[in-house]
């Protein structure tokens, strides 16, 4: 008797002192600040699965919506760092997180990996009045404050596209927010939103089969969704609207300053690498994602200016009070 | 406690909750106003749903309370009577074994949870946790008295088996990492 | 050429490898659903990481499949036989399941629950096969007013359902619900809402640890008592044939149900808890021994289950259509669809149109595999509850705690489940339900969101509401709810037979 329960507990206590040796030696957390099945959630799991492979554990993806993305975001930017949780967020949401009052942190405390480019798009209800891109804009502009738009919430990639049609039309839109790019297309299928103007990766195939009608993407050249079927970029209608094209979002890997090199030379290894994966760059072709794979460096490099710009659009019209120079974004 | 003092004491309390959700909202309200919200609109405040329902709250509250005084003559010195009830009531329940024993029960589990969860390896809090839980329920029973030596060990296999099934389950077959 | 597809579906799950598969998923996801704290949203996002290169995508779809199934289809066997619901879908399942387990008649109930998810599911599926383009139409006429109504309306019901007589304690129990979903950022402007500062309440309170902690305390800590020991339940054996009787009596009240949770399910965002409920509440308003609800009758089982697992097929609908999921599970579902690169939405039926057909054959064999499994488990299940309650109760806690800590891996999450635990223990002693409580966690950010949605798209007008025909149906009945419990009908009896006296 006395033999079986010393037996078990030494086999319990050798099971217990797994070797405290290198990271990982379990399994990572990534958080997506957004429901499941939206474009940031599905680029961040199709990076996971390539970046579990090369680590040799399971990259969990944990959704935690809410309020535009900065939920999830404070989560991990509060949690320990010991290489165990990461973030995976869109770049427009994420750096301009200061202005909107949620941290006092920018994107230069964070060790960055981009991944992706998701332009937007415009796109109308079905049985819209509204054809083409000039037809909405004159909409706006003769009723200010009346069109709805549909984002998926403030600092959303559709708020952002929101704003770049304000800024052409001069005008004000009434913003309406949704949990998410998913149910800000739903809301545009149903009809309750007079526009939408998230990311056309969400709704691809909705344009495709012609449930929705799209009007522009705020590409600087068209983009053929399918055989015959093309968006105009919106610099087609509107060239003024050059200081605010490409517009999108840009989606990354994310995990606060101060891990020790040789993990950030693995997660530097392992995200090289998911990039390269043929799913992900196939999962990328279907949805018209562009493939940007930045290192640390380079990230932050593109991210002082995309950030002004995103910074600045945002400030300009009035949508955020806080002077983005005091985080030193320059215009 | 009969229904009657249990819900007056347990309307009283609500009411209290209510009135508290209510004056926040309010305050909610009032701090959506400022920078860097500026919410004017009463429509799309965000205090606006919490408001309404700390008025319910408080507005169901009174309703319960009038249910426990129908019928009496005179509901404020009805409610008193309740009320004394309820109180003395709770009072005698520290005396009633039973209720020290839950008492104790739920404390250890929020030792656990508070202190000991995360703290230390997973099967470590946890076979400690329940073995004591299993002990001290076993010595609490009726008419039981301290177990024997062979007893606790029983309950001691009882917890290693438990716990190493558990362990099984979640990091091997789910692959999940436990606490 | 369905035919062709449907044949080559039932090729696909027949091969060995992917048999077993489906068994194993099936089964994983009847344990999870019966553990009380991991749900089926949380089951199918476990599995999707697992399954990702498992190689062949049918494999994986068909376990990701019989997870859904198995998980939704488990919880019913905790809230019969503990009165803690598995997960939140079987809620209802367990008010008149846990009496009926008290009566010693455990096994007929988890037999009769079983029998007729299975049942629910296989209906779904017809739907799914048939009626997909004219349902999705309905799902899309469900905007910001007909959600925010729907909400108060399922509250009503589940408050009125659940307090004996008197629904003020169900609301009451459904208006706090709600109002600890408003903990946190609010979703529309991040507003802090009753947070203080405190970084992990900002992120909001999540249901299960509420649901654990609401259900679970009680039944844990009442086990403390001193004569508590012994056995948990006497059970007896059950007649099969019994079982089947019951079964055939209710047909009709089994297809109302499947309809409801297929309507359920088909409304994106409003899932499987909400379809047990609808069904339940339907089922007893049609049925002439609605009194007996509550205690033990086996039609509130057969409502509730039935609800719940046809809300399974309801939510695929959309998904399938759409790309919009119909549940949270559902959504999760989505996510690995993508994964596993296929194009669920408009374009489904021309890229690959078998799809659909597959995804029905694997629910129909999911569903069977589900019944005989979860016969299986019940005895091995029914049998660990011949175990002394003081032994089995703190284990059962120490699950719940890991449940808890499962969701996000915080240990936060546990610390609220104990704080929800007591306010469990009080709202028990009070006789106050626990499962509006519940319903107004699910459906609180809903009810938020879409009032101050609507209200911004009408700039503050509440007349657009009377304008549609689905919101005026929800106000009709929830004002006849509300009068009725306010006791207006048999007060304005009571005047007529006072006057003829």
């Amino acid at each position: 008797m006395k033999r079986i329960l010393s037996a078990a507990l030494a086999a319990l206590l050798i099971c217990s002192l797994s070797p405290a040796g290198d990271w990982p030696n379990k399994n990572i957390n990534m958080t997506v600040p957004y429901g499941a099945g939206g474009t940031t959630d599905l680029t961040a799991r199709s990076i996971a699965n390539g970046m579990s492979k090369v680590l040799g554990i399971t990259i969990n993806v944990i959704n935690t919506p809410g309020a535009g993305g900065s939920a999830g975001s404070l989560n991990v930017q509060n949690a320990r760092v010991d290489g165990y949780t990461l973030l995976a967020n869109g770049m427009l949401a994420f750096t301009t997180m200061p202005l909107n009052g949620y941290t006092e942190k920018t994107f230069r405390e964070w060790d960055i990996w981009i991944a992706t480019y998701a332009p937007n798009g415009i796109i109308v209800p079905k049985n819209s009045p509204y054809n083409t891109i000039t037809d909405l804009v004159e909409a706006i502009r003769a009723k200010p404050g009346q069109i709805t738009a549909g984002t998926a919430g403030k600092g959303s990639g559709g708020h952002f596209g929101a704003e770049v049609i304000k800024g052409v039309a001069g005008a004000d839109y009434k913003h309406i927010t949704y949990a998410g790019g998913g149910p800000a297309v739903q809301a545009t299928l149903a009809g309750e939103v007079d526009f939408c103007p998230q990311l056309l990766a969400e709704y691809k195939d909705l344009v495709i089969a012609g449930e929705v009608k799209a009007l522009a993407c705020l590409a600087e050249d068209d983009i053929e969704v399918a055989p015959g079927k093309v968006i105009p970029s919106i610099l087609k209608a509107y060239p003024e609207a050059k200081k605010y094209i490409p517009m999108g979002e840009v989606t990354g890997i994310l995990v606060p300053k101060g891990l020790p090199n040789e993990v950030l030379a693995k997660l530097d290894a392992a995200f090289a690498s998911a990039a390269k994966e043929k799913d992900f760059l196939d999962f990328a072709a279907v949805r018209s994602f562009v493939v940007i794979p930045k290192g640390r460096a380079e990230s932050q490099a593109f991210l002082e200016s995309f950030a002004s710009r995103a910074a600045y659009i945002l400030y300009d019209a009035g949508a955020v009070t806080i002077d983005p120079a005091k985080y030193g974004f320059k215009r | 406690m009969d229904t009657k003092s249990r819900d007056s004491a347990f309307g009283v309390v609500l009411f209290g909750i209510g009135v508290f959700v209510t004056a926040e909202s309010l305050r909610m309200i009032h701090v959506a106003t400022l920078p860097p919200f500026q919410i004017t609109d009463l429509i799309v405040t965000p205090g606006l749903l919490p408001c309404i329902l700390g008025l319910f709250l408080a507005f169901f509250s009174l309703l319960l309370l009038i249910e426990t005084v129908k019928g009496a003559g005179s509901p404020g010195k009805a409610l008193a009577e309740n009320l004394k009830t309820a109180w003395r009531g709770i009072l005698a329940a520290f005396g009633d074994p039973d209720f020290r024993i839950m008492l104790a029960g739920v404390a250890w589990m929020f030792v656990y949870i508070f202190f000991i969860l995360g703290e230390i390896p997973f099967w470590l809090g946890a076979s400690g946790f329940l073995l004591i839980l299993f002990v001290f329920l076993r010595f609490t029973g009726r008419g039981m008295g301290f177990p024997a030596v062979r007893e606790i060990g029983t309950l001691a296999l009882v917890t290693a088996g438990s716990v190493i099934l558990i362990m099984a389950l979640f990091q091997g077959v789910f692959k999940t990492t436990l606490p | 050429m369905a035919f062709q597809y449907m044949l080559d579906a039932c090729g696909n799950v027949l091969a060995p490898y992917n048999l077993l598969m489906l068994i194993m998923a099936t089964a994983a996801g009847l344990v999870m659903g019966v553990l009380p704290g991991l749900s089926a949203t949380m089951a199918i996002a476990l599995l999707t990481g697992l399954t990702y290169n498992v190689g062949d995508h049918q494999t994986a779809i068909i376990a990701l499949l019989g997870v859904y199934v198995g998980a939704i289809s488990g919880g019913c066997q905790s809230a019969i036989l503990l009165n803690i619901p598995g997960t939140p879908a079987s809620a209802a399942t367990a008010m008149d399941g846990f009496p009926l387990a008290k009566a010693g008649k455990g096994g007929l109930a988890i037999f009769i629950a079983t029998t007729v998810s299975c049942l629910g599911t296989l209906l779904s599926v017809v739907f799914v096969l048939t009626l997909t383009p004219l349902l999705t139409r309905f799902a899309l006429s469900f905007a910001s007013w007909e959600f925010f109504l729907l909400s108060i309306f399922g509250i009503l019901i589940c408050g009125a359902l659940t307090a004996r007589g008197n629904a003020l304690k169900g609301w009451i129990s459904g208006a706090a619900g709600i109002l600890v979903a408003q903990i946190g950022l609010d979703t529309v402007d991040t507003f802090e809402r009753f947070s203080y500062g405190n970084v992990n309440v900002m992120s909001g309170i999540q249901l299960i640890p509420v649901m654990i902690g609401l259900f679970g305390f009680p039944e844990i800590v009442l086990a403390f008592k001193r004569e508590s020991g012994g056995r948990v339940l006497e059970l007896t054996r059950f007649n099969i044939r019994e079982g089947f009787r019951i079964i055939r009596a209710n047909l009709i009240g089994i297809a109302r149900s499947a309809l409801i949770g297929v309507g359920v399910g088909i409304i994106p965002g409003v899932g499987e808890d909400v379809g047990g409920w609808l069904s339940y509440w339907a089922m007893k308003a049609s049925s002439r021994e609605a009194a007996s609800f509550g205690s033990g009758n086996p039609q509130g089982i057969v409502a509730a289950e039935t609800g719940n697992n046809s809300c399974i097929g309801g939510a695929i609908i959309p998904v399938l259509s759409l790309a919009v999921p119909g549940s949270a599970p559902a959504a999760v579902l989505l996510a690995a669809f993508f994964m596993h690169n296929y194009r669920p939405g408009p374009l489904l039926m021309s890229e690959s149109p078998e799809f659909v057909y597959n995804v029905a054959i694997y629910l129909v064999f999911a569903s069977v595999a589900m019944w005989l499994l979860a016969l299986g488990m019940a005895r091995l299940t029914v049998r660990v509850l011949t175990v002394d309650k003081k032994i089995l109760m703190p284990i059962i806690f120490l699950l719940c705690v890991i449940g808890a800590y499962l969701i996000n891996y915080n240990l936060f999450d546990v610390k609220v489940m104990f704080v929800f635990g007591l306010v469990g223990l009080g709202m028990s002693y009070l006789k106050v339900p626990a499962a509006p409580f519940i319903l107004g966690v699910v459906l609180g950010p809903m009810t938020d969101a879409n009032l101050r949605r609507a209200l911004r798209l009408s700039d503050g007008s509440f007349l657009p509401m009377f304008g549609r025909p689905i919101c005026v149906a929800f106000l009709a009945v929830c004002l006849f709810m509300i009068l009725s419990q306010i006791g207006l009908f048999s007060w304005w009896r009571r005047r007529r037979a006072g006057k003829g006296n």
